[in-house]
């Protein structure tokens, strides 16, 4: 089978998972996930590669990665924002972030800007309910946040790739 | 009684079999449970909460469509508890819905409108916006409409579990799900219509009837398709004398209520504009329309002179499988007894005549197995590679055999087990999968039968070795297989036109039915045999006497009636002066024989056709003939089931029914028939009958094996120099061919059909894309291909199923290919065989018109 776009690397990580699951279908977000780290998104052919290798159609592929919000259809920009909409964020003033983070950027949710920098996209609760509002970019957190807080972490993001506003990193549950 | 349960719903005792859904049970107590996701087809999914019950002891309400009823429990449905929580599910569904009834297709038989009806207050308390979804053409046939839809994801679910074409999907989440295709590309499916049927609103439409009626307008005609001898049932719905649509019900007919996309799409042929209203006759040089009394003085004058001259055997006749059993036994019997000639035949000859045959020859009959064998067999032995293609709903009952109940399916074909994106194919969900160099099916029969009956009385069989040679396949995957087979409890085994169409096929099914008996997989409940026959008539044209070795009820004729091909040969000589045609194109169908030539020999062709075929245009009559649509009488399906074909419209212009056609005929020739309608006519062929016939019993199946296997009997081992058999020709540009038939099309008849054109239109060459890639072609590219004489231009499709070494050509549009590829007859059936050989494949460089490729 010839791959169209992802590594034999992809695919072999992709194989490794085969025995961890009852069938090979339920391996899908392990692949999507192995596909977006090397590909930065998921591209059509990437998407159809993951079926060839699950037996599946493109279709069902498509199917699972337009469920999730972490998987990206389009490439996204440098810095990936992903700002929380769900109650506890929106009661405490998400949505007026939201439209300042719009306007600042001169985007709308779900585009990135000219530059290729910032990428903008609404997400489901992130378990940092009580420092609301609050985004994450890319792996990091942050808290709490204010239009004057935004404005200095993109210009810091801008000019140093990093922010020292960042409140933590984002991790995955663990088993205890 | 055993295996019942004893349950109370709204306080009525109630008793269901175990294992029957609360939804079901609902409906023995009187009750129809709202639903929307439940389908009884489909593995129930529970998503969208509205069939929601109050079951005693659970505090919670519960879905019935996934709860299992069990002894003893307490269910109410009528409380008000559970009306005000499917209410308020209901108004959910309603909250995004854009209430545009009075402008949908599903308008009049949507569920939503029903339950709704039934579940919604007048007033709704949702004060937010709509999602709105433009409305979009889903591809060439289906219109998408998904303000509508009500995420039920039954169409998702039948696409799946039932076609397994797997082409749609749930996009997004939350109140923008949508059901759509992979990314924006459009829709390239099996288009069975099953996601539109089964929609159970008006979110997915057929955009070939779009807005062309009302529900309530249409007038609902059940009859059965015309297509493959599959024998599916549907309804035609029609406004004035036009057919607007196509349904089928849930759980009718022996297809249960699926169809493929010939009988969903392919019904428009039927009004279509080129139709014959009139007869023709050919004056000096110019075809001219005439009265029906014209018409019919002018043949019965030019065929009493031909019978006065020369006798009645300068007379022959052919009639085609597409037509019902009163019409070919009528046939017949104009043929026969009114002009008194044995030369009778049908389309049957082109293959099915093998099966059939063979089959009765050795059982007493071809009723071997139904539909539902087939679902409860643990293993099935197919040699029907092409079963989605040629027989989608005989390949639907191997899917479920296979996907829902377990069953082992064994493939033994020339086919890859790859499939396409969105295409079933039964290869790739064979448990085993024998791939066999093109036309050596025979030699792997040869081989199981080496292996199941050691002491065979059919005299000496070739060694493995010659086996695996000429097929492919060894030893011990032969000892497997056939290991398997003998080895099941319920073993039914599917041949199709690899079979019955290709070389030794006569033989080949003589070899199967002796391997059926080795296996010990005949004679006993739920085993059995079943040939697939590609015209839906086929079995019906040989048990009505359409064949010239048979008389009604396959009772032996006398010998010296000409079959098919020896009537063209006896055109050709001469000796035979005057053919009647009724529905077949031979001109067509057999590009080798110089048929033209053979014709143009003749003192008079009379053609009863549809369209102006090939054949139509060389005729000196043509009787305008009608269409499935247009008439009634039954049809035999390939299992055996004897099913009505009803009138839906008028005769189109002036055309008529090829029964009428024939008692007109028979009036004019001063014998007449008097029959008042179809049924007088089957009362007359029941009578006519066999006792035993239909069915016959499983001692009467015994006795006649236990004499067939008295009967000295020879295997033929397929001769080395019938062409197609040289399957090892691979590799370069040197390909083995094979002429066979597509989904979406059925002979030529459905390349009138608008909504099947728009799926496939044009011929192309299927070549696997593993070849194509050494030979750097690109999907689309027109390619060269020869053959010892001749050679054609067309462009190049890709297919995974596709045998590697082996190009593969659809049968429906331009058969010029065919006069180029060697023609041979089995020397006990007289089929012709002229659908393989050998070809070189090869680049050209300068651009073809596509002009060459529309149809001929
Ligand atoms: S194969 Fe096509 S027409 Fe049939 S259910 Fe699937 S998507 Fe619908
Ligand atoms: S399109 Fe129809 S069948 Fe499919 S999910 Fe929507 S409502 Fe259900
Ligand atoms: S073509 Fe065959 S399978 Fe398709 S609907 Fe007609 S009878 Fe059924
Ligand atoms: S609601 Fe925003 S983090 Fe939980
Ligand atoms: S019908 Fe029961 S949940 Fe949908």
């Amino acid at each position: 089978m010839k791959l169209r776009v992802l590594s034999n690397q992809a695919k072999e990580a992709i194989c490794a998972e085969f025995p961890k699951y009852p069938t090979k279908r339920s391996v899908l977000l392990p692949a999507l996930w192995i596909a977006q780290d090397e590909c930065g998104y998921l591209s059509e052919p990437a998407m159809m590669d993951i079926a060839d290798l699950l037996d599946l159609t493109p279709v069902q592929v498509y199917d699972v990665a337009t469920f999730y919000y972490m998987y990206h259809l389009k490439p996204v920009g440098k810095f990936h924002i992903q700002v929380c909409k769900t109650l506890s964020c929106g009661l405490v003033g998400a949505n007026a972030l939201i439209a300042y983070i719009q306007k600042r950027l001169e985007i709308r949710v779900g585009e990135t800007t000219q530059d290729g920098l910032f990428s903008l996209k609404l997400v489901e609760c992130l378990a940092a309910c009580g420092s609301g509002p609050m985004m994450q970019i890319n792996e990091d957190y942050y808290e709490h946040l204010t239009n004057q807080k935004v404005d200095q972490i993109l210009d810091d993001l801008k000019r140093l790739g990093r922010s020292n506003l960042a409140t933590s990193r984002f991790r995955l549950p663990m088993a205890i | 009684m055993d295996g019942m349960i004893k349950l109370t719903f709204n306080g009525q005792e109630i008793e269901v079999k175990k294992g029957t859904l609360l939804i079901e049970a609902a409906k023995v107590a009187g009750a129809e449970l709202p639903h929307f996701c439940y389908h009884p087809k489909l593995k129930y999914d529970a998503n969208c909460r509205m069939c929601i019950v109050e079951i005693a002891k659970i505090p919670k309400l519960q879905t019935a469509c996934s709860t299992v009823a069990a002894e003893g429990m307490v269910v109410r449905s009528d409380i008000p508890r559970v009306q005000e929580a499917q209410n308020g599910v209901m108004a959910f569904i309603l909250g995004n819905h854009p209430l545009d009834c009075p402008e949908c297709d599903q308008g009049g038989e949507c569920q939503l409108q029903d339950f709704a009806h039934r579940h919604s207050p007048t007033v709704g308390n949702f004060g937010e916006e709509k999602r709105v979804f433009e409305k979009e053409y889903f591809g060439p046939l289906i219109e998408k409409e998904m303000n509508r839809c009500v995420s039920c994801l039954r169409c998702v679910r039948y696409c799946d579990e039932v076609i397994d074409s797997n082409a749609l999907g749930s996009i997004d989440r939350g109140s923008i799900t949508e059901i759509g295709g992979f990314s924006h590309h459009p829709l390239d499916c099996e288009f069975c219509g099953g996601c539109i049927q089964i929609c159970p609103v008006g979110a997915l439409t057929s955009r070939a009837s779009m807005y062309d009626y009302r529900t309530w307008q249409v007038k609902k005609t059940n009859t059965i398709c015309t297509y493959c001898g599959d024998g599916c049932q549907l309804s035609l719905e029609t406004i004035d004398d036009n057919v607007i649509r196509v349904s089928s019900e849930l759980g009718i007919g022996r297809n249960e209520g699926d169809l493929c996309a010939r009988g969903f799409f392919g019904y428009d042929f039927v009004n279509h504009k080129e139709r014959l209203i009139r007869p023709q006759v050919l004056q000096k040089g110019r075809r001219m329309e005439v009265t029906w009394e014209w018409a019919l003085n002018k043949a019965a004058v030019e065929l009493k002179a031909i019978k006065e001259k020369y006798g009645p055997e300068a007379i022959g006749g052919i009639i085609s499988s597409h037509c019902t059993n009163e019409e070919i036994y009528l046939f017949q019997k104009l043929m026969r007894e009114v002009i008194g000639t044995p030369h009778v035949d049908s389309g049957a000859r082109y293959g099915y005549i093998n099966a059939a045959r063979a089959l009765s020859s050795v059982f007493g009959t071809t009723r071997l197995a139904r539909y539902e064998d087939i679902v409860n067999a643990d293993l099935i032995l197919s040699f029907a590679g092409d079963m989605a293609e040629t027989n989608p709903i005989c390949a639907i009952k191997i899917k479920e055999a296979v996907r829902k109940k377990g069953a082992r399916l064994i493939a033994i074909d020339s086919y890859n087990s790859g499939r396409d994106t969105y295409k079933s194919h039964l290869p790739h969900i064979a448990h085993r999968h024998l791939e066999v160099k093109m036309g050596t099916e025979g030699w792997v029969i040869l081989g199981l039968l080496k292996v199941l009956d050691q002491k065979t009385s059919c005299g000496p069989l070739p060694s493995f070795e010659t086996i695996e040679r000429e097929s492919g396949i060894g030893e011990a995957a032969l000892r497997e297989v056939a290991g398997l087979y003998a080895g099941a409890q319920r073993g039914v085994l599917i041949l199709g036109r690899a079979i019955t169409r290709n070389q030794n096929g006569y033989q080949n099914v003589l070899n199967l039915a002796d391997l059926a008996i080795a296996a010990g997989q005949v004679g006993k409940d739920g085993a059995g045999i079943l040939a697939l026959a590609e015209e839906n008539n086929e079995l019906g044209a040989v048990e009505m006497g359409g064949v010239s070795e048979y008389l009604p009820g396959l009772i032996p004729a006398k010998a010296g009636g000409k079959t098919l091909v020896e009537m063209i040969d006896a055109a050709e000589r001469g000796e035979i002066k005057a053919l009647y045609i009724i529905g077949e194109n031979p001109v067509r169908s057999l590009p080798q024989k110089k048929v033209k030539e053979a014709f143009q020999n003749l003192h008079l062709l009379i053609c009863q056709e549809l369209f102006l075929t090939e054949t139509a245009e060389l005729s000196d009559i043509v009787f305008s003939a009608v269409s499935f649509a247009e008439k009634d009488g039954r049809y035999t399906n390939q299992e055996g089931e004897i099913q009505k074909v009803r009138k839906a419209i008028e005769p189109v212009g002036g055309s008529k029914p090829d029964w009428m056609i024939f008692s007109l005929l028979a009036d004019k020739l001063g014998s007449p028939f008097h029959y008042k309608n179809t049924d007088e006519i089957w009362k007359e062929v029941v009578l006519n009958m066999p006792p035993s016939w239909p069915a016959l019993s499983k001692g009467a199946i015994a006795s006649s094996v236990t004499s067939y296997m008295k009967r000295e009997r020879k295997i033929i081992i397929p001769s080395d120099d019938s062409p197609p058999l040289q399957g090892g020709v691979r590799g370069g540009h040197l390909f083995d061919f094979q002429v066979g038939q597509s989904l979406y099309h059925s002979g030529k008849l459905s390349t009138y059909a608008s909504g099947l054109n728009t799926i496939i239109s044009k011929e192309a060459v299927f070549i696997h894309p593993d070849d194509a890639e050494p030979l750097g072609l690109v999907e689309g590219e027109i390619v060269n291909i020869s053959l010892p004489v001749g050679a054609i231009q067309a462009p190049v499709a890709f297919s995974k199923r596709i045998s590697r070494g082996t190009l593969f050509f659809p049968e429906h549009f331009s058969l010029e290919i065919k006069k180029g590829l060697p023609l041979t007859i089995d020397p006990s059936t007289h089929v012709p065989y002229g659908d393989r050989g050998v070809v070189t494949l090869s680049k050209i460089s300068v651009a073809v018109s596509t002009k060459n490729l529309t149809i001929s």
